[in-house]
């Protein structure tokens, strides 16, 4: 079985292959893999994605109140104030969030579902991704598709439970990680370019939003 | 209808005399400086990087005056300049400080709102006071995380 979290989708017959760095190579663990930059030229803030993005927001936001534990582990951590509520709220207010092609390297990153935040590790800001952008959604990714690439010998696997792409299930798994990531929720990790702390943060979202999650209609 | 100079003239009068006592008070005082010896904080509380700002990655300083009453506490604070997005925080913000008096129960707050560095998410917020009136809300640019 392929790889499979939330912000970043697995196909189910063919393992991901990570690029090796030159400078440095994976260790096993999905640590130290190489990190190339990301870019999404074909950015937009609108059409029918974004309104697909909004109702996923908004059936999150809507049964938050009715999940107390996801609700309660869905907090600013540390020094920090907020949570997962008031932020999609803003989001959804502000359209502060975005969907494109998100390309990693040279190609089309299938694997990412989706991402937050605006600059790449080597500190340049995201081409493509305006600065109000709070997170980008994968046109081509798990959110909007049931198989990289309409390749249906790799369907893309969401999360721990390895929802199937383009479902409510793998949508909301994927948003919640972001919005986790956004706010910075106690014991979550920054996983670019790391599939054990991405495998543990989709471990956290399961573990606290998995009834949520799957009791969205 | 036709509206007769004598009824109007009253109202004239009226409108002149209303002029003089107002607009020089507040000429006056958009033009008195307020100097930095004047203003002698004596008591803040922090103010977060508001999340609607912050996510649409408003930054930028805020000049926010208040008016003081005779135990140095704030009765009324408005915005001179900043930030849409902005200017509301800082005004309840600056409604909680306490200053010592001073002669003319006014003085100025500086809110200073900046982006820089990089971090894992949104939340991040630091803030930092530098007598006598300046105070910096820093928050970071985020690092894209899958």
């Amino acid at each position: 079985m392929g790889l499979s979290r939330a912000g970043i989708s697995g196909f189910s017959n063919n393992p991901l292959q990570l690029s090796v760095s030159p400078w440095y190579g994976p260790d096993g663990n999905g640590g130290h893999t190489s990190i190339q930059n990301v870019s999404v030229p074909d950015f937009a803030q609108s059409g029918a994605n974004q309104t697909a993005i909004a109702g996923v927001l908004q059936k999150i936001l809507n049964a938050l109140p009715n999940n107390p534990v996801c609700s309660n582990w869905l907090q600013a951590g540390g020094d920090s104030q907020g949570t997962g509520a008031q932020q999609i709220q803003v989001l959804l207010g502000a359209n502060n969030f975005g969907h494109g092609t998100i390309h990693q390297g040279n190609g089309i990153a299938y694997e990412i579902g989706a991402f937050s935040g605006n600059f790449n590790p080597d500190k340049t800001k995201i081409p493509g991704v305006p600065l109000s952008a709070v997170f980008t959604v994968n046109d081509a990714g798990s959110f909007f598709n049931q198989y990289a690439g309409g390749d249906q010998t790799k369907p893309f696997e969401v999360g721990r439970r390895a929802y199937s792409g383009n479902t409510l299930r793998a949508q909301a798994a994927i948003l919640i990680h972001e919005t986790a990531h956004q706010i910075t929720v106690a014991g979550f990790q920054p996983d670019f370019g790391n599939r054990k702390a991405g495998r543990a943060n989709d471990v956290a979202v399961d573990k606290n939003c998995r009834q949520l999650i799957e009791g969205l209609q | 209808m036709r509206i007769r100079t004598a009824t109007l003239f009253p109202i004239f009068i009226v409108a002149v005399l209303a002029s003089a006592v107002v607009l020089p008070s507040t000429a006056r005082e958009f033009e008195q400086t307020i100097e930095n010896g004047e203003i002698n904080v004596a008591d803040f509380v922090e103010l977060p990087y508001p999340r609607e700002a912050r996510l649409s990655h408003v930054a930028g300083a805020v000049v926010i005056r208040v008016k003081l009453d005779s135990e140095g506490r704030v009765i009324r604070s408005s915005a001179i300049s900043g930030a849409k997005l902005l200017i509301p925080a800082c005004i309840s913000n600056a409604s909680k400080w306490r200053f010592r008096p001073n002669e003319r129960g006014v003085a100025i707050l500086i809110y200073d709102f900046r982006i820089e560095g990089l971090c894992h998410g949104y939340t991040s917020s630091q803030f930092i006071f530098y007598p006598p009136n300046v105070s910096t809300i820093s928050s970071c640019e985020a690092v894209v995380q899958p």
